[in-house]
């Protein structure tokens, strides 16, 4: 909880990821509002908008976790004091809360430049939640391996993407069928998908992080 | 009494051998200095004394106080390194820096200690100022609060002395000595001949 208090406190001074995430958004809604005009959006566009903003938010501000430590060479004090099991533990519910408040803001911004006008708010919210849930799990080991690497740029994505594919298939999948009205019964694979995929991501990372955060 | 154990210690990076079968016994209360030009592999061996940098060759053991062998978590309580690459966080204070750094070695929070050893190394009356807005040399002695933190069995410093005034150098000596004589094993890489004076023991890298 330390390396968390430390990252959220980080964050409300230095803003690096924070507004990497919340400008993609509001730039990219406002925009797609504008070319759409007054014209509906249907579910499945709706809900591919939504996983395309999450995912390209998320490529955006979640590998500064790590890339900032190394840019900064503050890492060498953080593998002098904090275990593995730590750092990974603090940067994942880091990157968590970043999705959380991006989830938070996100669907507000819906409403205002491209309504929903109606859904399964619970289903959508389940659905966004358990994608951020596995976003981050898995985008956490990618950002260390990534904040490792000489050239960074585009690197992360390049990773995560092929990673992401269930989650990204199972996120757009189970908001759509929120948009759509369908009964929580319906989305129920999606769902086992997301949870199963988290759990999954979070246990190889347990595994696999120390052997990337050192040396 | 704590002791570090190296034996046929090598380190290359790709194919560039740096360190080449480095043996040597370091005890509680020693002051080591490693000295050597530039290139020769310093920084590398005292990275790899504080658990950051894996050898490619040869091993080092630690034995603690009570004669069980250093763990890594021992290493991270009990390890204190300061070198030119580490670097704090820019936008916390000192004092919130020692504070984090506390809690992350598990040390948990004691304002009065942290206060109390920025103090005696000059932060006294910087302690809430963001390291941001403090001289190379204040960042230094913040660096060095960082190494003493939790009074470290085994201090390990790389060039302590760089970016510091005389009253800092003079602080530096004062700590080696200190430390050592309450038996911590100390290793110093220089090459600058006051620090060279502080050792007891020395070890040359070609």
């Amino acid at each position: 909880m330390a390396i968390l208090a430390k990252d959220i406190r980080s964050e409300v001074r230095t803003r690096a990821a924070l507004n990497a995430i919340v400008l993609f958004s509001v730039v990219t809604l406002a925009v797609v509002s504008y070319a759409t005009g007054s014209f509906g959006l249907s579910p499945e566009v709706h809900a591919s908008l939504i996983w395309i903003i999450v995912f390209f938010a998320a490529m955006a501000g979640l590998s500064r976790t790590f890339v900032v430590e190394a840019e900064r060479g503050t890492e060498v004090a953080l593998k002098l004091t904090a275990s593995g099991t730590q750092v990974f533990l603090g940067k994942f519910l880091f990157n968590l809360v970043l999705l959380g408040l991006l989830d938070l803001v996100l669907i507000p911004l819906f409403q205002i430049l491209l309504p929903i006008r109606e859904a399964n708010w619970g289903l959508l919210g389940i659905g966004l939640g358990l994608g951020s849930l596995a976003l981050a799990a898995s985008t956490t080991l990618v950002a260390a391996i990534v904040a490792q690497a000489g050239v960074k740029g585009a690197l992360f994505t390049v990773l995560s993407f092929p990673i992401l594919i269930p989650v990204l298939v199972a996120g757009v999948s189970s908001t759509r069928k929120a948009m759509d009205l369908a009964p929580w019964a319906d989305a129920v694979t999606e769902i086992q998908l997301l949870v199963s995929y988290a759990g999954i991501m979070l246990t190889l990372s347990f595994f696999l992080f120390d052997s990337v955060w050192r040396d | 009494m704590v002791a570090i154990h190296v034996e046929k210690l090598s380190k290359a990076f790709s194919n560039r051998s740096v360190l080449r079968g480095v043996s040597i016994t370091i005890q509680g209360g020693e002051r080591l200095v490693v000295r050597g030009p530039n290139g020769s592999g310093k920084s590398t061996f005292l990275r790899i004394l504080a658990g950051l940098l894996t050898p490619s060759g040869g091993t080092v053991r630690l034995s603690t106080p009570d004669g069980n062998s250093g763990s890594r978590d021992w290493q991270r309580r009990w390890t204190g390194y300061l070198s030119p690459d580490l670097t704090l966080y820019e936008e916390f204070s000192a004092l919130e820096n020692l504070e984090f750094f506390a809690r992350a070695r598990g040390l948990g929070r004691n304002r009065d200690r942290d206060q109390g050893l920025l103090g005696t190394l000059g932060l006294g009356d910087r302690l809430h100022d963001p390291l941001s807005t403090l001289s190379t040399g204040l960042r230094q002695r913040a660096k060095l609060a960082f190494a003493l933190q939790g009074e470290p069995r085994i201090l390990l410093l790389d060039e302590p002395g760089s970016n510091l005034d005389q009253t800092g150098r003079e602080l530096i000596a004062r700590t080696v000595r200190d430390y050592a004589d309450r038996g911590s094993a100390v290793v110093i890489a220089t090459n600058d001949p006051l620090e060279l004076e502080l050792g007891t023991r020395t070890l040359d890298l070609a």
